[in-house]
């Protein structure tokens, strides 16, 4: 055996388990993929407070100093997505997430 | 369905032997606009889908991934992945042994306010556009350039402890480039950040609190000064760091070497090893009294782009010290590694870029703590010094110890006044004297967690966004001006 078990770890040859939600019927802030209705994943928390422990607010100084990006967003939104999932084969292209031609830092 | 995929494979590689295995099922959408000189020049829409398997069988780790998403393709890649294992186990040096950890049921989703796929492409490139105009009016311009990114993260961890959980992560970033070229010289200015503006997991409201079109003519006229503007001199000085470069200083020589698999030889390909070797760990004076750092990963922390609520092994978000009062405290750790510093429990910083990619340390939010002076307050007491603004080049060496960095545009301070304009600006140093030589630390009304979108390592090569904290900084005695002088 691999693991190093300890209290309330689980024996990893136990089969994993989808545990319904705790409390069917909770309106969620974000339905993000229709799919996703159907499942019977728990869902432990569906609205979370975010306090950010510094505050990233502008200070747009005259030279340039510190000019940032500024407000952080304290409030979630709902959004729905109304796609759904296309059993075609996708792409295999290796996505990166920084525009072509940027070295790595 | 995504479920349902990664059950599949979870069954199968139990079946064929696994005693560990996890699956990544990954929805990844991302949306990349350039455009240079009032035209489009790249415009991208791509989506990719698939699961990756991850396995532990006979001792040894074993991966494998898919986008054929039946069940006979996901059991193929789960078998696929355990006969690796079984094939990898007859060369290990010994058992891979995981760290505890709690299974986790969980759904999470980082906050965002306007979805930017929901924004019409049009829009997007409309700013750019306008921003691109306000950079050409100025005279002395000649490229100019401006860019947007986003990136919608669809993705479900189930593994063999237990765990399912549900993470969508929203990335956005933006940002513009004035490029003046006279002579044989080329001077830019960047906006709000080098290479690609500022990124954060965020939504469109990011790029319109950036106001691109707002700062375009001033980043241009920046670009065109710098030509007339003194060159940085050469020799030994104090110097201020302006928070978006101190970000790529605390990447390059902390967030790097801290990488647990760096020290310890898993990883050397991409950039070298690390000075930082396991016996420092609580012993080592890394930076002045006044230096301290975390990798923070947890929301509180901010919207950056090492934000999320579990890692790609099922490990919830963390805050560890890495350097506290100057000591160096920490390092970036996994359920594989964690026991070799002592550790009970992985420090939650696996991820990985895709889901055909396996997992890897990664920072998380490496960021110096604000400290106590106001900006204007730390000008006022320095008599002797160069500001030094915006990452334009970087380099260290293979153990993270010896480094160079150039920055767009630097400023004289002269008897606690910023004065003329500085082009050419560089630093070079060793990492531990240059932390240990940091006097000043600008406070919290200063702080931005910048967003890294392009940090590199692994082979084949995974790039991922990190974020770094940081508010402006001064250092004694740095060595300036030897990148380019004559």
């Amino acid at each position: 055996m691999i693991f190093l078990l300890h209290n309330r770890h689980h024996d990893s040859d136990e089969t994993p388990k989808f545990v319904p939600s705790a409390t069917p019927g909770t309106n969620f802030l974000f339905n993000t993929n229709e799919q996703f209705n159907k499942s019977a994943i728990a869902v432990t928390h569906s609205k979370q407070t975010t306090v950010f422990l510094f505050n990233t607010a502008e200070r747009m100084k005259r030279l340039n100093i510190a000019v940032t990006h500024s407000k952080s967003t304290t409030a979630q939104i709902s959004i729905q997505y109304k796609w759904t999932h296309r059993n075609t084969a996708s792409s295999s292209k290796k996505i990166a997430n920084s525009a072509p031609g940027i070295p790595r830092a | 369905m995504m479920q349902d995929w990664a059950a599949w494979a979870i069954e199968t590689a139990k079946r064929r032997g696994a005693t560990y295995a996890d699956a990544r099922v990954m929805d990844i959408r991302q949306r990349e606009i350039g455009t240079k000189n009032g035209e489009v020049g790249t415009l991208v829409e791509s989506e990719t889908l698939g699961i990756g398997v991850r396995v532990i069988a006979g001792g040894a780790w074993g991966f494998a991934s898919t986008d054929r998403l039946t069940r006979e393709g996901v059991q193929a890649c789960a078998a696929e992945a355990v006969a690796i294992a079984k094939a990898s186990a007859l060369a290990k040096r010994a058992d891979v042994a995981l760290a505890p950890e709690q299974p986790h049921v969980d759904t999470w989703q980082n906050p965002f306010l306007k979805d930017p796929f929901r924004i019409p492409v049009e829009r997007q490139i409309a700013v750019l556009l306008a921003a691109d105009k306000e950079m050409m009016r100025v005279k002395g311009v000649t490229l100019a350039e401006g860019s947007m990114s986003f990136k919608r993260i669809d993705q479900l961890f189930v593994s063999s402890i237990g765990s399912v959980i549900h993470q969508v992560k929203m990335h956005s970033g933006a940002g513009i480039v004035a490029t003046s070229f006279a002579g044989t010289e080329i001077q830019k200015r960047s906006y709000p950040n080098s290479f690609g503006g500022q990124h954060a997991l965020q939504g469109y409201e990011l790029v319109e609190t950036l106001d691109l079109v707002g700062n375009a003519q001033r980043t241009a006229e920046e670009a065109v000064a710098l030509h007339s503007a003194a060159q940085c001199p050469e020799g030994t000085k104090t110097i201020i760091l302006g928070g978006s470069q101190l970000g790529l200083q605390i990447h390059e020589s902390i967030g790097h070497p801290i990488e647990l698999d760096r020290v310890l030889g898993q990883e050397a390909n991409f950039a070298g090893m690390s000075f930082l070797t396991i016996e420092k760990l609580r012993k080592l004076k890394y930076g002045s009294d006044i230096v301290n750092v975390v990798a923070d990963a947890r929301l509180e922390h901010g919207p950056g782009l090492g934000t999320f609520a579990y890692d790609d092994e099922g490990v919830p978000a963390q805050c560890t010290p890495i350097i506290t009062d100057g000591l160096f405290t920490g390092y970036l750790s996994n359920r594989e590694l964690a026991s070799a510093i002592g550790e009970t429990r992985s420090g939650g910083t696996m991820r990985t870029e895709s889901w055909n990619r396996l997992p890897m340390i990664r920072m998380t939010n490496i960021s110096i703590n604000p400290g106590t002076w106001s900006y204007d307050d730390l000008i006022a007491d320095t008599d002797d010094a160069i500001l030094m603004e915006t990452n334009r080049s970087w380099s260290i060496d293979d153990r993270r110890y010896h480094f160079q960095f150039s920055t767009e545009i630097g400023w004289e301070v002269k008897g606690g006044k910023l004065g003329r304009m500085i082009k050419n600006p560089s630093y070079s140093g060793i990492t531990t004297e240059f932390w240990n030589s940091c006097d000043a630390i600008c406070s919290r009304d200063h702080w931005t967690l910048w967003g890294t979108p392009n940090c590199g390592k692994g082979q084949p090569m995974q790039t991922m966004g990190t974020g770094h904290g940081a508010s402006p900084a001064r250092f004694r005695n740095i060595k300036v001006g030897v990148a380019f002088a004559k």
